[in-house]
């Protein structure tokens, strides 16, 4: 109760600085001294995408150790607070908050979480403080172009649009049905499959949602099965993956499913337990397997699974990029950083990276990196790549 | 349409089951002590943790794994009685409440706390996973069999128990009356330990009946508030009522989840709840009490 009147208060607060500094107000400079340069993120440590929230902070935390040891930017080390958010909005606000006002961070790295990275953006915008790559296809970071904020994940009807490209090719369906989660993220996949489900002629005819957080698919499952559908797609994030999959199984049911980015992870494989065989996702970094990743990908599995006891996930990569991408612009920006400096930096990145990623760069209208994917399946247990990157 | 109305009803009944354990550790407290066990999901999901360890850690089997855990639970139960509530006997009923919330609080962070279970989704496979009870043309989950044949199991051993044993029997004399009770010679104190071990350990074979239905994590103990409904529609006081108010939950659930408009699922205890306080508060089977002055 006094939770909800918090928040009702808060979300008051944003509608009404909203208007007032839509397109961002001036850059502001601060966490930057002599010797340090202090950025914040939030990420889910608790919560339902927990499993891929450690990647965001772990990923980071060893990305800024090697640039660190490494002797740092302009003779500045990087320092990292993390806040947990819990996949929730309310507290990443309060997170963002924290960070921006009372630690006073140099710029927000990667928020996770299309819901809670939504929230803290007006925050951000407010106060004139970056927010680099949101962990978020959502739109809002980059479009319309926004001098502070950059999107990491590209956006999910991007992603649909890729999927169903594909499916529409390789697996004619006839009757598509949706499964997506009730926020901002898969109101977006459902959007973004609506639309292009519209292009290719094909009959959406069966959507259903579940509450974040919840783990019984059993009645939205069911209720596709009985409208007959061959082809499902996933507006799915981590366990809902997996529980959507063994449902479907306990169902005794054999449609296709398709996903966007969020699908496209090592965790629900293995939650599933081989329910999610032959399952299609359209990914924007590939996952490696220790056995066959090339040596200097082996070499950054080896020490990221030394450090945290754990597989690095394609959440993991997108952050160690996306930290190194900060780096460089703040080397660009010179000795004396500042907040324009560091935007400015970015547009002269030409960056490539040990994982064979095609050369990302940023411009003033894209705030995020080029728009490409590419679609993957997965058989006897990882996920294989059918296609290379696709524009 | 049979069959999915026939997996519609079971997949409700088996979730009702676990709704009417859960239900049943509430009203077995509540009628033994007067305290609402905000603590009791949390219990659950203990259990279902402590399940899944013995089976990764150990490497025992789901029998074993699922008999440990609910000893472990009712271990808890009795540590709860001794170490937190006992201090608090005399205490105005509002502040026992909110030590059970907190208690709540506590057991999920200490769970988050505990490398590889905290962050983590996880799931615990029974012999029954997987498998299907095929009848007439329709595939009925195995697991969803067994949560309802166990739940059957424990009630009729809970019956047994409290009509039966002297300790039962006890039991039943403290929940009537703790004064009467102490003057014929029951020990009350012993009573109240023996009574959350025994919600504890109820809890804890919910918690190892549902984790193969859903995943275990440390919010699943959240699924204790879908019980508070169940508990109400039965009737606060009496124990069949809860099994009764979880059977109808779960299947209202169910049908709503697999009929009603996208959404209903989730309001549908809620709805509930709140019918049952407007047009039968003492529930189906409670007794409303009239004080005579």
């Amino acid at each position: 109760m006094h939770k909800a009147l918090i928040g009702a208060v808060v979300a008051a607060g944003m509608l009404a600085a909203g208007p007032l500094s839509a397109q961002g107000g001036k850059l502001v400079t601060q966490g930057v001294t002599d010797t340090e340069i202090l950025i914040g993120t939030h990420t889910d440590l608790s919560g339902p995408l927990a499993g891929v929230g450690v990647e965001v902070r772990d990923a980071m935390l060893m990305r800024i150790e090697e640039l660190n040891a490494a002797g740092g930017i302009h003779g500045r080390k990087f320092r990292l607070i993390v806040e947990d958010s819990g996949y929730d909005a309310k507290k990443a606000v309060l997170a963002a908050q924290k960070l921006v006002e009372r630690d006073k961070v140099f710029a927000l790295v990667f928020p996770f979480g299309t819901g809670p990275a939504l929230a803290t953006l007006p925050i951000t915008r407010e106060k004139g403080i970056p927010l680099l790559f949101a962990g978020s296809g959502a739109v809002a970071f980059h479009t319309p172009p926004s001098e502070s904020s950059f999107g990491y994940f590209l956006p999910d009807h991007f992603f649909m649009r890729l999927g169903i490209d594909y499916a529409a090719r390789e697996l004619k369906p006839k009757r598509v049905g949706l499964i997506y989660q009730g926020d901002d993220y898969g109101e977006a996949m459902l959007a973004g499959a609506k639309e292009s489900l519209a292009r290719h002629k094909i009959d959406l005819v069966e959507t259903v949602s579940y509450k974040p957080g919840a783990t019984d698919f059993s009645a939205q499952v069911a209720k596709l099965k009985a409208a007959n559908i061959d082809l499902l797609l996933l507006g799915t994030a981590l366990r809902e993956t997996a529980g959507v999959a063994r449902e479907r199984q306990k169902l005794d049911w054999d449609v296709k499913m398709l996903g966007g980015f969020p699908v496209y992870n090592t965790i629900s494989v293995a939650l599933a337990k081989g329910a999610m065989e032959g399952t299609y996702a359209v990914g924007q970094n590939r996952i490696f397997y220790p056995d066959s990743a090339p040596p200097q990908v082996k070499a950054f599995y080896d020490k990221y699974r030394a450090k945290f006891s754990r597989d690095p996930g394609p959440t993991s990569v997108a952050v160690y990029s996306a930290m190194s991408w900060v780096a460089e612009a703040a080397e660009r920006a010179g000795r004396d950083l500042t907040a324009n400096g560091l935007i400015q930096g970015f547009y002269k990145i030409r960056s490539t990276d040990i994982f064979g990623t095609p050369e990302v760069t940023f411009t003033a209208q894209r705030h995020m990196p080029p728009l490409r994917g590419f679609i993957a399946q997965v058989r006897n247990g990882r996920w294989e790549s059918l296609t290379p990157f696709l524009e | 349409m049979f069959a999915d109305l026939a997996q519609t009803v079971i997949g409700g009944i088996a979730v009702g089951c676990v709704y009417g354990l859960t239900a049943l550790g509430f009203v077995m407290i509540y009628k033994a002590t007067e305290v609402l066990n905000f603590a009791q999901g949390e219990l659950m999901m203990v259990a279902a943790f402590a399940a899944v360890a013995a089976v990764s850690l150990v490497g025992a089997p789901f029998w074993l794994a699922a008999v440990l855990a609910i000893a472990a639970a009712a271990l808890a139960g009795a540590a709860i009685d001794r170490l937190l509530l006992r201090p608090l006997v005399g205490e105005p009923v509002f502040a026992i409440v909110m030590a059970t919330i907190g208690l709540s609080y506590l057991l999920r962070s200490s769970v988050s706390m505990v490398p590889g279970w905290g962050s983590e989704t996880l799931s615990l496979d029974s012999p029954f996973t997987g498998k299907f009870l095929r009848v007439g043309g329709v595939a009925l989950s195995q697991d969803h069999l067994m949560a309802i044949v166990a739940t059957v199991l424990a009630c009729a051993v809970l019956f047994m128990f409290f009509r039966y044993t002297r300790t039962g029997i006890a039991m039943q004399a403290v929940s009537q009356n703790q004064l009467a009770a102490s003057f014929v010679g029951v020990r009350v104190k012993r009573m109240f330990t023996l009574v959350w071990a025994l919600s504890a350990t109820v809890a804890g074979l919910a918690g190892v009946l549902l984790a193969p239905l859903t995943f275990v994590h440390v919010n699943m103990g959240l699924i204790g508030l879908n019980a508070l409904p169940a508990a109400v529609l039965g009737g606060f006081g009496s124990i069949p009522g809860a099994i009764v108010g979880g059977l109808l939950v779960g299947l209202a659930e169910a049908f709503a989840g697999r009929f009603g408009p996208d959404g209903s699922k989730e309001i549908v205890p809620h709805v509930l709840l709140l019918a049952v306080l407007l047009v039968r508060p003492q529930g189906l089977f409670g007794i409303s009490l009239k004080r005579r002055v």
